[in-house]
């Protein structure tokens, strides 16, 4: 089967490697239809993750795929469904697990990340207890979406209680997008996102999140003035990884605000501690998801409430793996989610 | 009466002011013992806080007193009694103090940094911020209530302690309320770091404190281990405002853990976003406190949960305000509290 490895900073190949082995009793395999590809593949393409480090690495942790065999124990997974799964490994052991946060495991390891392989190549298995079901009439696409809209599922409930609250949304790409469209699917009262670009701006609208801003035309603070007013906003989320964008919401937010950093930073920011404590500021991390957030990302996919098609600008074959980064790379301006197709449909 | 006003940075007169005028029907006239010298004080003094850029200020935020004298409409206290009280002025309207947030008042004002403080003989106080003080509790004592209640506000912010490991960074007098506070809220090991001072942790020992690490001798990973072994520590106190604990603390902590920004900063630090962010720390402002926060501190002074006096190492009469600064200035590391005296000659 074809496999797309990632050699080496800023080299894809594509590999004939050996069909996957026997299934163990708790275990599916996929035939890959969809792969998309993420801010963070893009950050170890350049070499630049903070983490992601190991090299080869066969990428890809969003994904769609049909359910092609499954081993004796799999009871809620039938050749000819779709699935996905959450590509985490955790020891079970630490503390943070204990208590239920998996997700931070201190032993976390990520397929397609800086842990065992991913899903860029046309077979891949899975465990049962990492899948989550799929229900008939979604399409492979939105599948491969389920992964980032989990990001925005578990981000949005780290902020607590956004109902009626002002929200801002720093970066409209994938993650930005889908943070400011569960936002307002929490009950938040205005939800306002930024961008230096006005093709992203213009996704975000037609996924259902009209405020806009673009930074580059427009000063952060006139915009919360122009779109909140004298009521100011509560809540931010920091989706783009800049000094400039964690600046801007913590200098602005309301005294005792909170604000969720989901951005990967290339270089770690200075930040205002006069604002962060005189303020009585929250600054929270948020890391990827949990089961729960997969299985919610799901039901709001189907339910219509996150709407995924705006998002997806383009496509490219398997074979044009490399191609898609380096579109990506030349036209970060243009592309919000690109999806490789792995399967013709 | 007697004044002590910081006229421009580094440079503190006495001068003779009139008495204070008729109060008010909600006013209490309070003849002053003691004042502590605070660390934020002494960033006035410096010309470096983050926020205080007006001069000539008059300074005394911590402060103790005897009630002279009460406006008719005064009700809680009366002549003769103990006291001390809140600096804060507050709004009423913005939306923390709506929802009672008051101590980050969108239009906060604090006496001794904008509005005039207590560094005076006599010193008018409303009704509404005054803490009565018992008698078993010493004027020098109730002049440490200020600080005290800064402990009892972060280590609130800090959720449930009890049966965590915490590490407080910073072994001043807040660092060291802050630990003294941590231990009577049922943390199960509490461990104070100072970047050079034995001295500091020789106090911090005498009040009960009796894990301390001097990161002068001993690198702060191995001081964790030699305290918490394996069991690593969940809550961090940055009470120094120093890039080198705020950087500590946030690659330390256990993941998911929780680090209160206490400590005023005159350089803004860079944080470790991969960490905050992937780890899903909690980093959390602390601001000041409420009026329910001074009422602990004296009931934990009065019960003797709290040990303050070991924490008052010199002594200057109210002549000497610019000396004691001076001497702070020196001997920073040789000392923790210092007292300005009124009733000294």
């Amino acid at each position: 089967m074809r496999q797309a490895v990632l050699q080496e900073p800023g080299l894809v190949t594509i590999s004939d490697v050996p069909a996957p082995r026997e299934l163990k009793p708790n275990e599916i395999l996929l035939k890959i239809h969809r792969v998309g590809i993420c801010g963070s593949d893009i950050h170890m393409y350049y070499g630049k993750h903070p983490f992601a480090n190991k090299y080869p690495m066969v990428q890809g942790h969003e994904y769609g795929g049909e359910v092609v065999k499954t081993g004796s124990a799999v009871t809620l997974f039938k050749p000819g469904m779709k699935a996905t799964a959450r590509p985490h490994l955790v020891c079970g052991e630490c503390a943070p697990c204990k208590r239920g946060q998996y997700n931070i495991c201190q032993n976390l390891k990520v397929e397609g990340c800086a842990g065992p392989e991913g899903s860029a190549q046309e077979y891949f298995i899975i465990p049962e207890d990492r899948a989550v079901v799929i229900p008939d009439g979604m399409s492979y696409e939105q599948v491969a979406m389920i992964e980032p809209i989990a990001v925005g599922a578990h981000a949005t409930k780290r902020a607590g209680i956004l109902k009626n609250k002002n929200v801002v949304v720093t970066g409209a790409g994938t993650i930005g997008n889908l943070v400011a469209q569960f936002a307002i699917a929490r009950g938040a009262k205005k939800v306002m996102i930024t961008d230096l670009e006005d093709f992203k701006l213009e996704v975000a609208k037609q996924s259902g999140v009209f405020e806009t801003v673009n930074i580059k035309k427009e000063n952060f603070r006139d915009a919360v003035k122009r779109i909140f007013g004298e009521e100011g906003f509560q809540i931010g989320f920091e989706a783009v990884g800049a000094q400039s964008a964690i600046t801007d919401i913590m200098a602005n937010i309301e005294n005792g605000g909170t604000v969720i950093i989901i951005g990967v930073y290339v270089q770690s920011p200075v930040l205002n501690m006069g604002f962060l404590g005189e303020h009585e500021l929250n600054v929270l991390g948020t890391l990827m998801y949990k089961h729960e957030d997969y299985v919610e990302a799901v039901e709001l996919v189907s339910k219509g409430i996150i709407k995924t098609t705006p998002l997806i600008t383009q496509h490219f074959p398997f074979e044009q793996y490399h191609e898609a980064y380096k579109f990506i790379e030349s036209n970060s301006d243009k592309a919000v989610k690109v999806m490789i197709d792995v399967a013709e449909n | 009466m007697r004044q002590a006003v910081l006229k421009t940075p580094g440079d503190i007169e006495i001068r003779d002011i009139p008495m204070p005028g008729e109060l008010k029907p909600n006013e209490v006239l309070l003849r002053i013992h003691n004042i502590g010298v605070c660390g934020s004080d002494i960033h006035v003094f410096h010309g470096k806080h983050p926020f205080v850029t007006k001069y000539p200020v008059i300074q005394g935020h911590e402060y103790s007193g005897e009630i002279i004298k009460v406006g008719e409409g005064v009700k809680t206290v009366k002549p003769g009694m103990k006291a001390t009280a809140r600096p804060q002025i507050v709004c009423g309207k913005c939306p923390p103090c709506l929802r009672g947030q008051y101590n980050i008042c969108q239009n906060l004002t604090v006496q001794g940094f904008v509005a005039n403080g207590s560094a005076q003989d006599f010193f008018v106080v409303t009704e509404d911020r005054i803490v009565p003080v018992p008698d078993s509790i010493t004027y020098e004592q109730a002049a440490l209530i200020e600080p005290a209640a800064v402990g009892a506000h972060s280590t609130n912010r800090a959720g449930d302690l009890r049966g965590k490991n915490v590490v407080v960074a910073g072994s001043g007098t807040i660092g060291n309320l802050i630990a003294q506070f941590v231990l009577a809220r049922g943390a199960r090991k509490v461990l104070l770091t100072t970047a050079k001072s034995d001295f500091r942790l020789s106090i911090a020992k005498e009040c009960g404190i009796s894990e301390t690490a001097n990161l002068s001798k001993e690198k702060f990973p191995d001081a964790v281990k030699r305290v918490f072994g394996e069991e690593g520590f969940q809550v961090g106190f940055e009470a120094a405002g120093a890039q080198g604990a705020v950087t500590d603390l946030i690659a330390g902590v256990e993941n998911g853990g929780t680090i209160i920004i206490v400590g005023v900063f005159e350089e803004n630090p860079v944080v470790n976003m991969g960490f905050l962010g992937e780890h899903e720390l909690n980093v959390l402002g602390s601001m000041m406190y409420k009026q329910e926060d001074y009422e602990e501190a004296v009931r934990f002074i009065a019960e003797n949960k709290l040990v303050t006096s070991p924490l008052i190492t010199s002594r200057f009469s109210f002549d000497k305000y610019l000396d004691a600064y001076r001497f702070i200035e020196k001997q920073g590391d040789k000392s923790l509290k210092v007292m300005i005296d009124l009733f000294e000659n």
